[in-house]
């Protein structure tokens, strides 16, 4: 880089360099999973190659003795999986910077349903799909049933340990600038078959536009009127967060469900706060319950973010938090208290969590997993300390998990393979590194189904899990591209031992996993594959959603279910019911 | 071209280049998310109308050409709210270098050529991609853009002009964020979300 230095400016050629340095670092990002990819935007025009596609499918999935055809060829080949290459052991890491397969190797779409031993627990498993709705997928069969609600994504659905399922649906109308200005919030129960068994309406919210800006386009495309549903750990109360724009505020609030009986068990209403003043603009989000903090008491995380100038094509955005504490008590949410010693905590509060003495902690993330600060605070709001890791960039998740005892928190860089544990009591924290991925090694003789791993993904839900009795951290690792052109992909699940933080093995990826979860008792570990992609996270149009479930055990694949439709399926939760 | 030869085709043409388109629509969009669906959009049109392709051309200006298009066409239209991950990445980044000097002179420069990219108008920030990273010629930037030739010469003095004032500008407030150096950890004014503003802004007033 030369500078002129005859001349207090720069001339034209530092700045031609100068331009090209910085296009130099424009280059693309890992592949959002909210942001089909090419080939999916062909199919979703023209039609043509996914009914080209379907009818492959179907003549496969029509042939009853074909599946059971393929079954047994599967069975067959489940004995190559599971067979170890050593007595008692599962395929050995290697020291090389991946699995491949042999050269020149295509790979070909997962089967419809492979199974070894038997049928796994749960059998049963509901999913989110890719378009905010839920799906029931029968592990049994390999066959996926949804939608369920037809509501929109931000209905929240629980399953029952006996498989029924209770959802706070949320359906929106009207439309302003493009966005809803009325929602209503039902209680919806499902029988353990998925079908509808009854209905409870909640509450309806109408948001309404912001009068200045009623005679400009605004590109922002405010929301008039949001909510956020989540549910108590116990599962006996759902939480209804609400904001809605009544200019020049936005009020906001909690409403308190009782799942047993779809009664309000309470209403609580947060300050209200400006819908932004002069020449800014404000959306007030709608408020979480991040956490219990103490026994009795909740903590309230009310995201918000302001634009300016409102119809600017480029205007300048901040985000920030306003958090709350609040008592609960047999569902009575009251005494809300403004924390603003956490509301700079980082850009999303994911999680709460209490602290010897009256002390709590919240966990914010900024940039996905680029930016965890646990920021601990004393029983007066005062702060403690925060604990800050950094993680890789353009990988859209929460990299956090909590042990079952509440007294650490896991936070995973899913591209570096890092596993950081941080003592919630002191702020100690401890890493360990992944190892190597596996060789391909039985899988080898599938090697079709395993692409070679090349690159990066960057969009992950649900990218770590705890077993339940706190001995292990499983996680999905994802890789960055060895260069610009390379595409993302998976390269397994890692297992770590929770106490020493030791990588104990990693289980090569049979497709570009976005989504991990633990059965209840520990014993089987499933992995959602994303569709369209391979294991290296190619395209591969033909390839369907899938879920893969490993034997905790040894890491052998129990089952695969391949061909689950051609939306993203991501688990509710970290742990199965 | 039956269909499977265009695949492959498309597919090889999206290995080799999207980087490259990805590159333009980040130059005229600015927003990660936008250009990877710019991006995206260019290699679907570019399937659909891969018969046009005269195979006697540059096949990375063929692309260039859809993707200038449909990004300036996208900022038009609409502008979706983003998180700005690589913006928040850069805040953290910055976070976590806490106590270590600026490394090179040359980042920050960087960051005030980004920042002055970034009062460009779209087209402007395009010519400059164009014809400094990928070298083409006045007669072809301006195709791309429908412009004339001379039109093209005078938007890179213009922007030249435009991005000296800005890294002029930007010296002594590069010096002072410098002499800033780390910011303690524990400090709760030091979060990601302070330091992605980029401008202060008073804390959030709540209403009783």
């Amino acid at each position: 880089m030369t500078r002129d230095p005859h001349s207090a400016g720069y001339d034209d050629a530092t700045i031609e360099q100068l331009v090209r340095d910085v296009a130099e670092e424009w280059t693309m990002p890992p592949v959002r999973l909210d942001a089909p990819g090419w080939r999916a935007r062909v199919r979703s025009s023209r039609t043509r190659r996914l009914v080209a596609a379907e009818a492959w499918f179907g003549r496969l999935g029509q042939a009853a003795t074909a599946a059971v055809a393929l079954t047994v060829v599967g069975a067959l080949v489940a004995v190559l999986i599971t067979r170890p290459p050593e007595p008692g052991k599962t395929p050995e890491p290697s020291s090389g910077s991946g699995p491949s397969a042999s050269p020149g190797a295509r790979a070909t779409s997962l089967p419809k349903l492979l199974v070894t031993g038997d049928e796994p627990d749960p059998a049963i498993v509901v999913m989110r799909s890719e378009r905010g709705d839920f799906a029931r997928v029968d592990l049994t069969t390999g066959s996926i049933n949804g939608p369920l609600t037809g509501k929109s994504s931000a209905s929240q659905l629980r399953v029952a340990a006996d498989g029924s399922m209770v959802c706070l649906c949320v359906a929106e109308s009207g439309n302003i600038g493009g966005q809803p200005t009325d929602v209503s919030v039902s209680l919806e129960r499902y029988d353990a078959r998925g079908k509808l068994a009854g209905s409870t309406p909640i509450e309806q919210f109408s948001g309404e536009p912001d009068p200045r800006d009623a005679s400009i386009f605004v590109p922002e495309r405010p929301a008039h009127v949001l909510t956020d549903v989540s549910f108590s750990d116990d599962g006996r109360y759902g939480f209804v967060g609400w904001s809605l724009r009544a200019h020049p505020v936005w009020h906001s609030g909690v409403v308190v469900v009782d799942l047993a009986d779809g009664s309000i068990a309470s209403r609580l209403d947060l300050p209200d706060a400006t819908d932004g003043e002069g020449d800014t603009r404000r959306v007030i989000e709608a408020p979480r319950v991040a956490g219990m903090i103490h026994t009795g008491s909740v903590l309230i995380a009310r995201g918000f973010y302001e634009w300016s100038p409102p119809a600017s094509q480029e205007p300048t955005y901040t985000f920030e938090n306003h958090v709350f504490t609040a008592s609960l008590d047999a569902g009575q949410l009251a005494d809300a208290k403004l924390v603003p010693t956490a509301s700079d905590c980082g850009g999303s509060v994911v999680r709460a969590g209490p602290l010897p003495e009256g002390a709590f902690w919240v966990a914010c993330t900024s940039g996905g997993a680029e930016l965890t600060v646990i920021r601990r605070l004393g029983p007066d709001n005062s702060l403690l300390g925060d604990v800050r890791i950094s993680g890789s960039t353009g990988i859209d998740t929460d990299p956090t998990a909590v042990s079952a005892d509440g007294s650490k928190l896991y936070v995973w860089d899913p591209s570096s393979e890092v596993l950081t544990r941080v003592d919630l009591a002191s702020g100690d924290k401890t890493s360990g590194k992944g190892i190597a991925a596996a060789d391909a090694g039985p899988l080898a003789a599938l090697g079709n189904w395993l692409a070679p791993a090349a690159a990066a993904k960057s969009w992950l839900r649900g990218a770590l899990a705890v077993s339940p009795d706190g001995s292990r951290v499983y996680a999905i690792g994802i890789r960055e591209g060895a260069d610009e052109r390379d595409v993302a992909g998976s390269t397994g699940v890692f297992v770590f031992d929770a106490t020493t933080l030791e990588p104990a093995t990693v289980w090569q990826p049979t497709a570009d996993y976005v989504s991990i979860a633990v059965s209840a008792d520990g014993k089987l570990v499933f992995a959602a594959g994303l569709p369209g992609v391979d294991a290296a996270g190619r395209n591969r149009i033909a390839q369907q959603a899938s879920i893969t479930v490993f034997d905790a055990s040894d890491g052998s694949i129990r089952l695969i279910a391949g061909q689950l439709g051609g939306d993203a399926l991501t688990f509710l939760s970290a742990r199965l019911r | 071209m039956i269909e499977s030869e265009r695949d492959r085709a498309a597919d090889q043409a999206y290995r080799d280049h999207a980087n490259d388109v990805y590159r333009v629509a980040y130059g005229i969009l600015r927003d990660p998310d936008d250009a990877l669906d710019a991006t995206h959009e260019t290699f679907a049109r570019a399937w659909e109308r891969w018969d046009q392709y005269d195979r006697q051309r540059p096949l990375k200006g063929w692309l260039h050409g859809i993707v200038v298009h449909l990004a300036l066409d996208q900022l038009r239209r609409r502008r979706v709210r983003r998180l700005a991950l690589p913006v928040l990445g850069r805040a953290a980044t910055s976070l976590e270098r806490t106590g270590q000097p600026d490394p090179a002179d040359e980042v920050t420069r960087r960051q005030a050529v980004e920042h002055a990219l970034d009062g460009l108008r779209p087209e402007v920030r395009a010519t400059l991609v164009l014809r400094h990273y990928y070298g083409y010629d006045y007669a072809q930037i301006g195709t791309f853009l429908g412009i004339s030739s001379g039109t093209v010469g005078s938007t890179l003095s213009r922007a030249h002009a435009a991005i000296r004032r800005r890294l002029e500008a930007d010296d002594p407030a590069v010096a002072a964020l410098d002499a800033e150096g780390a910011m303690p950890s524990a400090a709760p004014a030091t979060s990601a979300t302070a330091a992605r503003r980029g401008t202060s802004t008073e804390p959030p007033e709540v209403l009783p």
